[in-house]
Protein backbone atom coordinates (compact mmCIF):
# COMPACT_ATOMS: atom_id res chain seq x y z
CA UNK A 1 0.00 0.00 0.00
CA UNK A 2 1.20 3.33 -0.64
CA UNK A 3 1.48 5.80 2.09
CA UNK A 4 -1.69 8.20 1.40
CA UNK A 5 -3.53 4.41 1.07
CA UNK A 6 -2.39 3.76 4.84
CA UNK A 7 -3.64 7.04 5.80
CA UNK A 8 -6.36 6.22 4.29
CA UNK A 9 -7.36 3.15 5.52
CA UNK A 10 -6.29 4.46 9.25
CA UNK A 11 -8.75 7.75 9.05
CA UNK A 12 -11.62 4.67 7.40
CA UNK A 13 -11.09 2.47 10.39
CA UNK A 14 -10.78 5.55 12.60
CA UNK A 15 -14.51 6.80 11.94
CA UNK A 16 -15.83 3.32 12.10
CA UNK A 17 -14.55 2.24 15.28
CA UNK A 18 -15.13 6.00 16.85
CA UNK A 19 -19.02 5.31 15.97
CA UNK A 20 -19.02 2.13 17.33
CA UNK A 21 -17.49 3.53 20.53
CA UNK A 22 -19.47 6.96 20.67
CA UNK A 23 -23.18 5.85 19.71
CA UNK A 24 -24.05 4.61 22.93
CA UNK A 25 -22.86 7.67 24.71
CA UNK A 26 -24.42 10.09 22.35
CA UNK A 27 -27.39 8.97 21.28
CA UNK A 28 -30.22 8.89 23.92
CA UNK A 29 -32.07 5.62 22.64
CA UNK A 30 -29.35 3.34 23.12
CA UNK A 31 -28.64 4.48 26.86
CA UNK A 32 -32.16 3.31 27.35
CA UNK A 33 -31.30 -0.02 25.70
CA UNK A 34 -28.04 0.17 28.06
CA UNK A 35 -30.12 0.11 31.27
CA UNK A 36 -33.04 -1.96 30.27
CA UNK A 37 -30.70 -4.90 29.66
CA UNK A 38 -28.20 -4.22 32.31
CA UNK A 39 -28.09 -7.92 33.37
CA UNK A 40 -27.06 -9.16 30.10
CA UNK A 41 -24.50 -6.42 30.02
CA UNK A 42 -23.02 -7.08 33.29
CA UNK A 43 -22.61 -10.80 32.72
CA UNK A 44 -21.27 -10.35 28.99
CA UNK A 45 -19.00 -8.15 31.47
CA UNK A 46 -18.07 -10.79 33.48
CA UNK A 47 -17.26 -12.83 30.47
CA UNK A 48 -15.19 -10.53 28.49
CA UNK A 49 -12.92 -10.44 31.54
CA UNK A 50 -12.87 -14.54 32.08
CA UNK A 51 -12.29 -14.87 28.28
CA UNK A 52 -9.16 -12.32 28.16
CA UNK A 53 -7.44 -14.57 30.82
CA UNK A 54 -8.08 -17.72 29.88
CA UNK A 55 -7.22 -16.65 25.90
CA UNK A 56 -3.93 -14.78 27.66
CA UNK A 57 -2.88 -17.98 29.14
CA UNK A 58 -4.11 -20.94 26.58
CA UNK A 59 -3.35 -18.96 23.37
CA UNK A 60 -0.25 -17.66 21.87
CA UNK A 61 -0.45 -16.16 17.84
CA UNK A 62 -3.61 -17.89 17.27
CA UNK A 63 -2.98 -21.27 18.75
CA UNK A 64 -3.80 -23.34 21.53
CA UNK A 65 -0.61 -24.11 23.24
CA UNK A 66 0.16 -26.36 26.19
CA UNK A 67 3.82 -25.90 26.44
CA UNK A 68 6.41 -24.88 29.46
CA UNK A 69 5.48 -21.37 28.99
CA UNK A 70 1.77 -22.25 29.61
CA UNK A 71 2.74 -23.90 32.99
CA UNK A 72 4.71 -21.21 34.31
CA UNK A 73 1.83 -19.18 33.77
CA UNK A 74 -0.24 -20.75 35.36
CA UNK A 75 1.85 -20.70 38.20
CA UNK A 76 2.31 -16.56 37.92
CA UNK A 77 -1.97 -17.06 38.43
CA UNK A 78 -1.79 -19.03 41.41
CA UNK A 79 1.18 -17.66 43.43
CA UNK A 80 -0.87 -14.24 42.39
CA UNK A 81 -3.88 -15.28 43.24
CA UNK A 82 -2.41 -16.65 47.00
CA UNK A 83 -0.52 -13.58 47.79
CA UNK A 84 -3.73 -12.00 46.72
CA UNK A 85 -5.77 -13.97 49.28
CA UNK A 86 -3.29 -13.71 52.16
CA UNK A 87 -2.59 -9.62 51.87
CA UNK A 88 -5.61 -8.66 50.01
CA UNK A 89 -3.33 -6.00 47.96
CA UNK A 90 -3.97 -6.70 43.95
CA UNK A 91 -1.05 -4.23 42.89
CA UNK A 92 1.02 -6.00 45.09
CA UNK A 93 -0.11 -9.70 44.20
CA UNK A 94 0.32 -8.41 40.54
CA UNK A 95 3.30 -7.67 40.73
CA UNK A 96 4.88 -11.01 43.00
CA UNK A 97 2.69 -13.01 40.16
CA UNK A 98 4.31 -11.45 37.15
CA UNK A 99 7.74 -11.71 38.92
CA UNK A 100 7.67 -15.12 39.69
CA UNK A 101 6.55 -16.32 36.32
CA UNK A 102 9.17 -14.35 34.78
CA UNK A 103 12.36 -15.71 37.80
CA UNK A 104 10.71 -19.33 36.71
CA UNK A 105 11.53 -19.02 33.52
CA UNK A 106 14.96 -17.29 33.73
CA UNK A 107 15.64 -20.16 35.88
CA UNK A 108 14.42 -22.53 33.52
CA UNK A 109 16.00 -20.95 30.32
CA UNK B 1 -6.39 16.27 39.16
CA UNK B 2 -9.76 14.80 41.16
CA UNK B 3 -8.93 11.91 43.83
CA UNK B 4 -10.97 10.24 41.34
CA UNK B 5 -9.38 10.54 38.67
CA UNK B 6 -5.45 10.08 40.62
CA UNK B 7 -8.03 6.47 41.43
CA UNK B 8 -8.22 5.60 37.97
CA UNK B 9 -4.60 6.09 37.12
CA UNK B 10 -3.23 4.23 40.07
CA UNK B 11 -6.14 0.95 38.66
CA UNK B 12 -4.89 1.57 35.23
CA UNK B 13 -1.28 1.22 36.45
CA UNK B 14 -1.91 -2.71 36.68
CA UNK B 15 -3.05 -2.90 32.82
CA UNK B 16 -0.16 -0.70 31.98
CA UNK B 17 2.31 -3.10 31.23
CA UNK B 18 0.43 -5.13 29.27
CA UNK B 19 -0.79 -2.57 27.23
CA UNK B 20 2.73 -1.61 26.82
CA UNK B 21 3.97 -4.61 25.49
CA UNK B 22 0.91 -5.84 22.97
CA UNK B 23 1.47 -2.52 21.23
CA UNK B 24 5.20 -3.09 21.11
CA UNK B 25 3.82 -5.77 19.14
CA UNK B 26 1.96 -3.31 16.71
CA UNK B 27 4.52 -1.21 16.74
CA UNK B 28 6.44 -4.00 15.32
CA UNK B 29 4.05 -5.42 12.73
CA UNK B 30 3.37 -1.98 11.56
CA UNK B 31 7.22 -2.26 11.10
CA UNK B 32 6.91 -5.40 9.26
CA UNK B 33 4.20 -3.98 7.15
CA UNK B 34 6.28 -1.34 5.80
CA UNK B 35 3.74 1.47 7.44
CA UNK B 36 5.88 4.50 7.34
CA UNK B 37 6.77 5.70 11.69
CA UNK B 38 4.14 8.44 11.46
CA UNK B 39 1.25 6.05 10.40
CA UNK B 40 2.31 3.43 12.55
CA UNK B 41 1.89 6.11 15.80
CA UNK B 42 -0.87 7.61 14.38
CA UNK B 43 -3.26 4.20 13.70
CA UNK B 44 -2.62 3.88 17.40
CA UNK B 45 -3.86 7.46 18.49
CA UNK B 46 -7.09 7.15 15.69
CA UNK B 47 -7.89 3.61 16.07
CA UNK B 48 -6.08 1.99 19.55
CA UNK B 49 -7.30 -1.14 19.37
CA UNK B 50 -4.16 -3.52 18.78
CA UNK B 51 -6.58 -6.65 17.50
CA UNK B 52 -7.80 -4.62 14.80
CA UNK B 53 -4.57 -3.04 13.94
CA UNK B 54 -3.15 -6.76 13.83
CA UNK B 55 -5.72 -7.37 11.10
CA UNK B 56 -5.49 -4.67 8.91
CA UNK B 57 -2.21 -4.63 8.78
CA UNK B 58 -1.82 -8.46 8.03
CA UNK B 59 -4.60 -8.09 5.19
CA UNK B 60 -2.33 -5.15 3.67
CA UNK B 61 0.59 -7.37 3.63
CA UNK B 62 -1.78 -10.07 1.54
CA UNK B 63 -3.01 -7.25 -0.87
CA UNK B 64 -6.33 -6.89 -0.43
CA UNK B 65 -8.36 -3.75 -1.09
CA UNK B 66 -8.57 -0.37 0.38
CA UNK B 67 -11.97 -1.04 1.55
CA UNK B 68 -11.63 -4.54 2.95
CA UNK B 69 -8.75 -3.43 5.25
CA UNK B 70 -11.04 -0.21 6.38
CA UNK B 71 -13.85 -2.96 6.96
CA UNK B 72 -12.13 -5.40 8.87
CA UNK B 73 -10.70 -3.07 11.08
CA UNK B 74 -14.04 -1.66 11.63
CA UNK B 75 -15.72 -5.01 12.17
CA UNK B 76 -13.19 -6.43 14.77
CA UNK B 77 -14.14 -3.64 16.96
CA UNK B 78 -17.68 -4.18 16.77
CA UNK B 79 -17.59 -5.27 20.70
CA UNK B 80 -16.79 -1.65 21.54
CA UNK B 81 -20.41 -0.95 20.99
CA UNK B 82 -21.13 -3.24 23.76
CA UNK B 83 -18.69 -1.61 25.87
CA UNK B 84 -19.74 1.48 25.37
CA UNK B 85 -23.78 0.52 26.15
CA UNK B 86 -22.65 -0.46 29.44
CA UNK B 87 -20.59 2.04 30.39
CA UNK B 88 -23.13 4.67 28.89
CA UNK B 89 -25.26 3.37 31.92
CA UNK B 90 -22.77 5.14 34.48
CA UNK B 91 -22.05 8.18 32.46
CA UNK B 92 -25.54 9.15 32.58
CA UNK B 93 -25.18 13.02 34.61
CA UNK B 94 -22.13 13.53 32.13
CA UNK B 95 -23.01 16.06 29.24
CA UNK B 96 -22.39 14.68 26.01
CA UNK B 97 -19.54 17.37 24.84
CA UNK B 98 -17.05 15.66 26.91
CA UNK B 99 -18.41 11.97 26.27
CA UNK B 100 -17.73 12.81 22.54
CA UNK B 101 -14.18 13.28 23.36
CA UNK B 102 -13.88 10.49 25.91
CA UNK B 103 -15.84 7.97 23.76
CA UNK B 104 -12.50 7.34 21.49
CA UNK B 105 -10.69 5.81 24.48
CA UNK B 106 -12.79 2.93 24.83
CA UNK B 107 -11.11 -0.24 25.50
CA UNK B 108 -11.64 -3.58 26.96
CA UNK B 109 -9.55 -2.24 29.45
CA UNK B 110 -10.88 1.10 30.50
CA UNK B 111 -14.13 -0.49 30.11
CA UNK B 112 -13.77 -3.75 32.53
CA UNK B 113 -11.49 -1.72 35.28
CA UNK B 114 -14.29 0.65 35.60
CA UNK B 115 -17.01 -2.05 35.71
CA UNK B 116 -15.12 -3.81 38.25
CA UNK B 117 -15.13 -0.36 39.83
CA UNK B 118 -18.89 0.16 39.66
CA UNK B 119 -19.70 -2.39 41.35
CA UNK B 120 -18.46 -1.32 44.73
CA UNK B 121 -19.35 0.52 47.86
CA UNK B 122 -16.95 3.29 47.65
CA UNK B 123 -18.59 6.60 46.67
CA UNK B 124 -16.71 7.29 43.43
CA UNK B 125 -17.51 9.39 40.21
CA UNK B 126 -17.22 6.82 37.77
CA UNK B 127 -16.22 9.17 34.65
CA UNK B 128 -13.48 10.94 36.40
CA UNK B 129 -11.99 6.74 37.34
CA UNK B 130 -12.47 6.30 33.45
CA UNK B 131 -10.56 9.38 32.46
CA UNK B 132 -7.77 8.13 35.34
CA UNK B 133 -7.64 4.82 33.87
CA UNK B 134 -7.65 5.89 30.06
CA UNK B 135 -4.18 8.28 31.01
CA UNK B 136 -2.66 5.20 31.76
CA UNK B 137 -3.72 2.86 28.92
CA UNK B 138 -3.57 5.12 26.31
CA UNK B 139 -0.29 6.63 27.23
CA UNK B 140 1.04 3.19 27.76
CA UNK B 141 -0.35 2.40 24.35
CA UNK B 142 1.30 5.12 22.72
CA UNK B 143 4.82 4.33 24.74
CA UNK B 144 4.25 0.82 23.24
CA UNK B 145 3.53 1.82 19.79
CA UNK B 146 6.60 3.96 19.54
CA UNK B 147 9.48 1.32 21.40
CA UNK B 148 7.71 -0.95 18.97
CA UNK B 149 8.59 0.77 15.52
CA UNK B 150 12.12 1.66 17.05
CA UNK B 151 13.02 -1.35 18.19
CA UNK B 152 11.70 -4.01 15.37
CA UNK B 153 11.77 -6.99 16.46
CA UNK B 154 14.54 -6.76 18.88
CA UNK B 155 13.00 -6.68 22.63
CA UNK B 156 13.93 -9.32 24.97
CA UNK B 157 12.02 -13.00 24.94
CA UNK B 158 11.88 -12.88 28.70
CA UNK B 159 10.49 -9.05 28.97
CA UNK B 160 8.08 -9.45 26.60
CA UNK B 161 6.92 -13.04 28.06
CA UNK B 162 7.02 -10.72 31.89
CA UNK B 163 4.84 -7.91 30.14
CA UNK B 164 2.01 -9.49 28.85
CA UNK B 165 1.07 -11.55 32.07
CA UNK B 166 0.19 -8.28 33.86
CA UNK B 167 -3.45 -8.25 32.13
CA UNK B 168 -4.84 -12.38 32.41
CA UNK B 169 -3.48 -11.96 36.31
CA UNK B 170 -5.02 -8.46 37.02
CA UNK B 171 -8.49 -9.62 35.50
CA UNK B 172 -8.21 -12.73 37.68
CA UNK B 173 -7.88 -10.79 40.58
CA UNK B 174 -10.43 -8.48 39.78
CA UNK B 175 -13.23 -11.87 39.03
CA UNK B 176 -12.00 -13.25 42.83
CA UNK B 177 -12.86 -10.05 44.65
CA UNK B 178 -16.17 -9.11 42.89
CA UNK B 179 -17.85 -11.95 41.03
CA UNK B 180 -20.70 -12.63 43.57
CA UNK B 181 -23.57 -15.17 42.90
CA UNK B 182 -23.97 -18.08 40.73
CA UNK B 183 -25.23 -16.35 37.92
CA UNK B 184 -21.71 -14.14 37.63
CA UNK B 185 -20.11 -17.53 38.44
CA UNK B 186 -21.70 -19.42 35.44
CA UNK B 187 -21.08 -16.11 32.92
CA UNK B 188 -17.16 -16.40 34.18
CA UNK B 189 -17.19 -20.05 33.41
CA UNK B 190 -18.65 -20.22 30.13
CA UNK B 191 -16.32 -17.06 29.11
CA UNK B 192 -13.05 -18.98 30.86
CA UNK B 193 -14.16 -22.47 29.20
CA UNK B 194 -15.70 -20.93 25.37
CA UNK B 195 -13.45 -18.11 24.71
CA UNK B 196 -10.21 -20.35 23.39
CA UNK B 197 -12.24 -22.69 21.13
CA UNK B 198 -14.43 -20.02 19.73
CA UNK B 199 -11.08 -17.91 19.36
CA UNK B 200 -9.31 -20.66 17.50
CA UNK B 201 -12.76 -21.00 14.73
CA UNK B 202 -13.73 -17.49 14.66
CA UNK B 203 -10.07 -15.65 15.33
CA UNK B 204 -10.58 -12.43 16.46
CA UNK B 205 -14.65 -13.01 17.17
CA UNK B 206 -14.09 -16.13 20.00
CA UNK B 207 -13.87 -13.27 22.80
CA UNK B 208 -16.88 -11.22 21.81
CA UNK B 209 -18.97 -14.26 20.49
CA UNK B 210 -18.41 -16.20 23.67
CA UNK B 211 -19.40 -13.36 26.23
CA UNK B 212 -22.65 -12.42 24.03
CA UNK B 213 -23.66 -15.73 24.55
CA UNK B 214 -22.80 -16.19 28.04
CA UNK B 215 -24.98 -13.16 28.41
CA UNK B 216 -27.73 -14.52 26.81
CA UNK B 217 -27.76 -18.16 28.18
CA UNK B 218 -27.28 -16.81 31.61
CA UNK B 219 -30.55 -13.86 31.43
CA UNK B 220 -32.55 -16.41 29.71
CA UNK B 221 -31.42 -18.77 32.95
CA UNK B 222 -32.50 -16.14 35.49
CA UNK B 223 -35.69 -15.69 33.88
Amino acid sequence: MTDLQWFLAIGGAAAGTYVLRAAPFLWIPLRDVGRRYVDFLTYVSFAIAAGIVSKALLLDGGRLVFGMDTCIKFIGLAVALGFYRWIRNIPLALFVGAGSAVLIRWLIN
Amino acid sequence: MSADVKRGIKAGGGVAPTFVAIFIGVGIAAEVADLPPLASLLSTVAIFAAPAQFAMFDMAMQDHALLQVISVGVLVNLRFFVMSLTLANFFDEVPRARLTYWAQFVSASSYLVTFFQSRRDEPVDLFDFYRGVVVMTFTAAIVGTAIGVMIGAGLPALLAFGATLFLPIYFSLLLIGETKGRFEIAAVIIGLLFTPPLELLLPGWGLFVAAIGAGVIVTAAKR
